[in-house]
């Protein structure tokens, strides 16, 4: 079985007008997120866990989250896509951390994802511009910063450790680590900026 | 402008998740009461939407968002059927709450309640042919005692296969009023054929659980699935079952235990009739004390 798709009208609508009807209990509205979103926050939940299964588990509370509490979600303090992720990261992080303390199973591959991929690629296309306008974008902002920063904003995104185990990590000082973060950052941050990314989402 | 008591040089880390935890609380609590501080974080917000691109977009498997949609109906199912229950009138009111949501239920029961529907809907039609031959039989005084025998014989099977799928649609309807409560949580079980999955639907101090199998590999005659729930190191056998008639099956476990007292559980192809220790045939694992990532507090 296969849930139906969005209805025609919702593609068109921008994420702020998407999540205020999801307020309102329509689930074809989140329907229309996921398709939007889905791919990212499987993309970056897979990136840091490593386990298809653990990462299908963090779409899957990260979108009822959106369910739950798209009436907590204050316009004026930034963007549904922002909120998309920060759950998203959030949960595959705390969910890395639980799993740093258990054995692996051995049967756990990534693999197992790409074969499952298979199943269903079907997109929707202004999701896939978006990610592709995204991806060049964020790539270019990347390449423009040093690969000491990089590497530390790397470690802190997607491998979920703090600055005080990055310095562990890369046998740094600390206060080395900390001016790395805060230097890539702030360039990324003023190199997006300029681009004016994202600032309406994606449809306006 | 801000001053040296803001947190100033600490809010990239802070965006990114990255400041350590004590520094973390310091930083939180003065944002919280700080506009300027609010606003430099916001300033952070296009970086936010693009960073999570730096990772290749992936597919997820599309159970992952029937399941998704199927938890949103079931919780709107128990809305309607905790609006429609009232201290006066408590028992049948929330059945036709329960029949009417059963349309949403359908992502993931609407194949199997399809099934059993559409196998009484022809049992019934065939019932009243029956009753119709019986009639006319009857009217044209017909001394053929043999053939009306006969009908009577086939109506009374009819009978007890309808009888049969109405038991069928109450456990279905259990099944979903289980998976339905707010208080169940569930389980993902995954094993080495990327097709075989399972979910585990589980309250707190609750011996009963509910597991929906599906993509199982075939096994070979004489063979069957076995269940089991593993408590202090020792593996306890529960419920058998196969998949010859349907790509997914739910089961009812009735463990000795509340469900949460167990650690581990696992699916295992063992020989006709079940096994008292588990063969080396593991099919689906997963971990009953893993629970689902439980807090976004920074996106919250």
């Amino acid at each position: 079985m296969t849930a139906a798709p969005p209805a025609d009208g919702m593609a068109a609508l921008d994420d702020q007008a998407l999540l205020a009807r999801v307020a309102d209990g329509d689930s074809g509205a989140l329907d229309a997120l996921y398709q939007r979103y889905s791919r990212v926050v499987y993309g970056v939940a897979l990136r840091i866990l490593g386990e298809a299964d653990l990462a299908e588990d963090v779409v899957q509370e990260t979108f009822w989250r959106v369910w739950r509490r798209s009436g907590t979600f204050q316009p004026g303090r930034g963007q549904v896509a922002a909120w998309i992720f920060g759950i998203a990261h959030n949960l595959s992080v705390d969910e890395l951390r639980r799993q740093r303390s258990r054995p692996r199973p051995v049967y756990d591959t990534d693999e197992t994802a790409v074969l499952r991929d298979l199943e269903d690629s079907r997109m929707d296309v202004e999701a896939e511009a978006l990610e592709n306008e995204r991806g060049r974008l964020i790539a270019a902002a990347l390449q423009q910063i040093t690969a000491e920063q990089r590497e530390a904003i790397e470690l802190a995104y997607f491998g979920g450790l703090s600055q005080s185990e990055i310095a562990e990590r890369l046998q740094s000082p600390i206060g080395t680590i900390k001016t790395r973060i805060r230097l890539g950052m702030r360039k990324l941050r003023d190199i997006l900026r300029a681009q004016n990314i994202g600032v309406e989402d994606i449809t306006d | 402008m801000l001053t040296n008591d803001h947190p100033q040089d600490s809010i990239p880390a802070f965006v990114l998740g990255t400041l350590d935890i004590d520094e973390a609380r310091l930083v939180s609590a003065h944002v919280a009461q700080c506009p300027a501080c609010r606003a430099e974080i916001e300033t952070f917000q296009e970086l936010l939407s693009a960073l999570p691109y730096a990772s290749a977009p992936r597919q997820p498997p599309p159970y992952v968002k029937r399941q998704l949609l199927a938890r949103i109906a079931a919780s709107q199912i128990d809305t309607v059927t905790t609006q429609a229950r009232s201290p006066a009138n408590t028992a049948p009111r929330w059945m036709p709450a329960v029949m009417s949501g059963a349309l949403a239920l359908w992502l993931v029961f609407g194949y199997m309640l399809y099934n059993t529907n559409s196998r009484m809907a022809t049992i019934g039609g065939e019932l009243t042919n029956s009753q119709q031959s019986i009639i006319q039989l009857s009217q044209q005084h017909s001394t053929d005692q043999t053939t009306i025998a006969q009908i009577s014989a086939q109506r009374q099977l009819e009978e007890q296969a309808l009888a049969g799928m109405q038991t069928q649609i109450a456990i279905d309807q259990q099944v979903m009023v289980f998976i339905a409560a707010p208080e169940t949580i569930h389980r993902i079980l995954g094993g080495p054929d990327q097709h075989a999955r399972a979910t585990m639907y589980m309250q707190p101090s609750n011996n009963q659980a509910v597991l929906v199998v599906e993509g199982m590999p075939r096994i070979e005659p004489g063979k069957i699935y076995q269940f089991w729930l593993s408590r202090a190191g020792e593996w306890v056998p529960s419920v058998t079952f196969d998949m010859t008639n349907d790509d997914r099956a739910v089961q009812w476990i009735e463990a000795a235990a509340p469900v949460d007292q167990y650690a581990r559980v696992m699916v295992t192809i063992e020989v006709a009739g079940g096994a008292k220790q588990p063969s080396d045939k593991v099919v689906l694992s997963g971990s009953l004390s893993a629970s689902p990532p439980a807090s976004a507090s920074q996106a919250d």
